[in-house]
């Protein structure tokens, strides 16, 4: 956040013109109370008022440090308590010495000590007062960011919402299977009848949840499981799959539909680009409260895969990172000839 | 009459069942092969002179369409995909047919009708060569090139060209797996190559910015950059503020 005096031209000369009231009203009363010489009245009123204005700006850090959003309320009052009274404590020696050095008149010395409690006070108030208006300045300020925050916010909701339903309806699998089942209907019908309800499962299981909805990591690897089952009868040996999950994983949840696009492009780039078998392995584990998943595919180190057009990883990462305010869920590691993601899910 | 030779290329044995029962529904048709991909398409067109190719696009390393590349000479083509992608609609007034999977027999056989037809005519088959064409069109940037020497065939990342050379009606394209010709216009790779990497240096060079190593001046309007791994390339006038542009000098 920029300093509201020193980088705002207009707040500048605001600042500036609300010093001059005090001052002026000083003077006023000084002359006519104090029957101190009109001259001596506006140069104790210039000093200690342009004192107050540099000192003032400075003590716009001292709000920054202590932001309502982050700090706790002792300590910001502590702070302020402190500052205040550094702040008056600079305001009178500085201002003090300067008049005596320039203002010639013992009058108006003996003026001043006599005036030192009352202005000690005002220090403090105007000490508070000044902070005051810094912090309806911070809370403006959070609440503009907030907002675009927000924004920006339900706008990736929206495309993950979007990318999501592009992803449950893959024209490419959904055809080249039901061109599977066409051929299985008159080769062999038994496989054929598998085929065409494990696909049934898998539709409905995707149509059927909603980006938001949380699922238990074993409802998910049964909805994988179907899509793998599926693409195997397609592929045959060619794709090989194994799950490693320990038991007390089984039940913690996950968003839906999360892993289903890293098991989509291991398919599509391990086994859509190569002659030979290739391996999918899932592994899941506890790791000190959290879930870790880990999938590794092999891919053909010699295949050059044409460039995605299709939901990667950074689709993910926005998701978890919506969902539990951290970008640094996922990871992935592409080896000589094998790609292994990573993925955290917190409790 | 002769039967037709006909050729399936598909990676999945499902999809090569189901044609080869239609196939076998009509006595005009003969047989001769099946692969599993483009690879094996390619070694198969050249041995077995097929008449007529049932292809697919989406393949394992190759797709049908880069296959259809690096032959010289193309069979009658019928494209049989799930791959309905918007270029698929390019070709509808140029191949012989295309096929949308799953379809019924019905469809394969007014397909085979018009290739038959088509084959029996005497014209020759233009229709591969300007399906090629169109097909060039619809491709974006280049990630891979897809080349062969001899028997072997090279899928090239582009990452790894060095630059590339014209040469009457082909280019040839220097690169980290050695060079290679390609039937393709210079113009092609200059509006498929990205053009923050690949710059124009000379009517019959289009080079890799990450392969120079020094660039000199040797006449007025003449340079020569000098590449990595060796090579004295012609710069022109006009490639030279290409590629001072592109190098921000």
């Amino acid at each position: 956040m920029d300093h509201p005096v020193t980088t705002n031209r207009i707040s500048a000369i605001i600042y500036w013109l609300f010093l001059l009231i005090p001052g002026i009203l000083q003077t006023v009363y000084n002359s006519f109370y104090h029957l101190l010489s009109v001259s001596d009245s506006l140069l104790d009123g210039l000093i200690f008022g342009s004192v107050f204005g540099v000192l003032g700006i400075a003590v716009w850090y001292v709000v920054r440090y202590n932001d309502p959003e982050k700090s706790a309320q002792g300590q910001m009052i502590a702070s302020h308590a402190a500052a205040s009274l550094v702040f008056t404590t600079i305001w009178m020696l500085t201002s003090g010495i300067l008049a005596k050095s320039i203002i010639s008149d013992p009058l108006y010395h003996n003026y001043l000590y006599g005036e030192l409690t009352t202005r000690i006070l005002a220090g403090l108030l105007f000490y508070a007062l000044l902070v005051g208006v810094y912090y309806i300045y911070v809370y403006s300020q959070h609440n503009q960011e907030k907002a675009q925050k927000e924004a920006e916010l339900q706008k990736q909701i929206r495309e993950a919402q979007l990318n999501a339903l592009k992803s449950q309806i893959n024209p490419h699998f959904l055809f080249n299977s039901l061109n599977s089942i066409a051929s299985l209907t008159l080769t062999n019908p038994e496989k054929a009848h598998g085929m065409v309800i494990a696909l049934s499962d898998f539709m409905r299981f995707s149509l059927r949840k909603q980006q938001n909805d949380m699922v238990t990591l074993d409802v998910e690897l049964k909805n994988i499981a179907l899509y793998l089952q599926i693409e195997k009868i397609r592929f045959e040996n060619k794709l090989l799959y194994n799950f490693e999950i320990e038991e007390e994983c089984k039940k913690h949840l996950i968003p839906s539909l999360i892993l289903q696009p890293i098991f989509e492009n291991a398919i599509k780039y391990g086994v859509y680009e190569t002659s030979k078998p290739v391996v999918i392995l899932c592994k899941a584990q506890k790791l000190q409260g959290f879930l870790e998943i880990t999938i590794i595919n092999d891919f053909d180190p010699e295949s050059v895969p044409l460039k995605g057009e299709g939901i990667g990883l950074t689709n993910i990462n926005e998701r978890l990172t919506l969902i539990y305010g951290s970008s640094r869920l996922l990871t992935a590691e592409l080896g000589d000839n094998n790609f292994k993601v990573t993925m955290v899910i917190p409790d | 009459m002769n039967k037709i030779k006909t050729l399936i290329i598909d990676d999945e044995s499902l999809a090569r069942d189901l044609l080869r029962y239609y196939l076998s529904k009509d006595e005009r048709i003969e047989l001769v092969g099946e692969c599993a991909n483009g690879f094996e398409g390619v070694l198969a067109i050249q041995e077995l002179k097929p008449d007529l190719v049932f292809l697919d696009i989406q393949m394992p390393k190759i797709t049908g369409f880069e296959m259809l590349e690096l032959i010289t000479e193309p069979p009658a083509i019928i494209f049989s995909t799930a791959y309905d992608h918007y270029a698929i609609r390019a070709f509808e007034a140029n191949a012989i047919d295309y096929l949308l999977k799953p379809y019924p027999y019905e469809r394969a056989a007014v397909a085979l009708n018009k290739a038959i037809e088509k084959i029996n005519s005497k014209f020759p088959l233009s229709g591969v060569n300007q399906l090629i064409v169109s097909h060039d069109r619809e491709v974006g940037i280049l990630n891979r090139v897809v080349v062969k020497s001899g028997r072997k065939i090279q899928v090239i990342p582009v990452d790894s060209i060095y630059y590339l050379e014209s040469q009457d009606d082909f280019v040839m394209i220097y690169c980290k797996e050695g060079h290679f010709m390609k039937q393709k216009t210079m113009k092609f790779f200059e509006e498929h190559l990205e053009t923050t990497q690949f710059v124009r240096i000379h009517r019959s060079y289009l080079l890799n910015l990450s392969s120079i190593a020094e660039i000199q001046q040797y006449e007025k309007d003449s340079w020569v950059v000098l590449t990595l791994q060796g090579a004295k390339l012609k710069v022109s006038k006009a490639g030279y503020l290409n590629l001072k542009e592109k190098l921000k000098i």
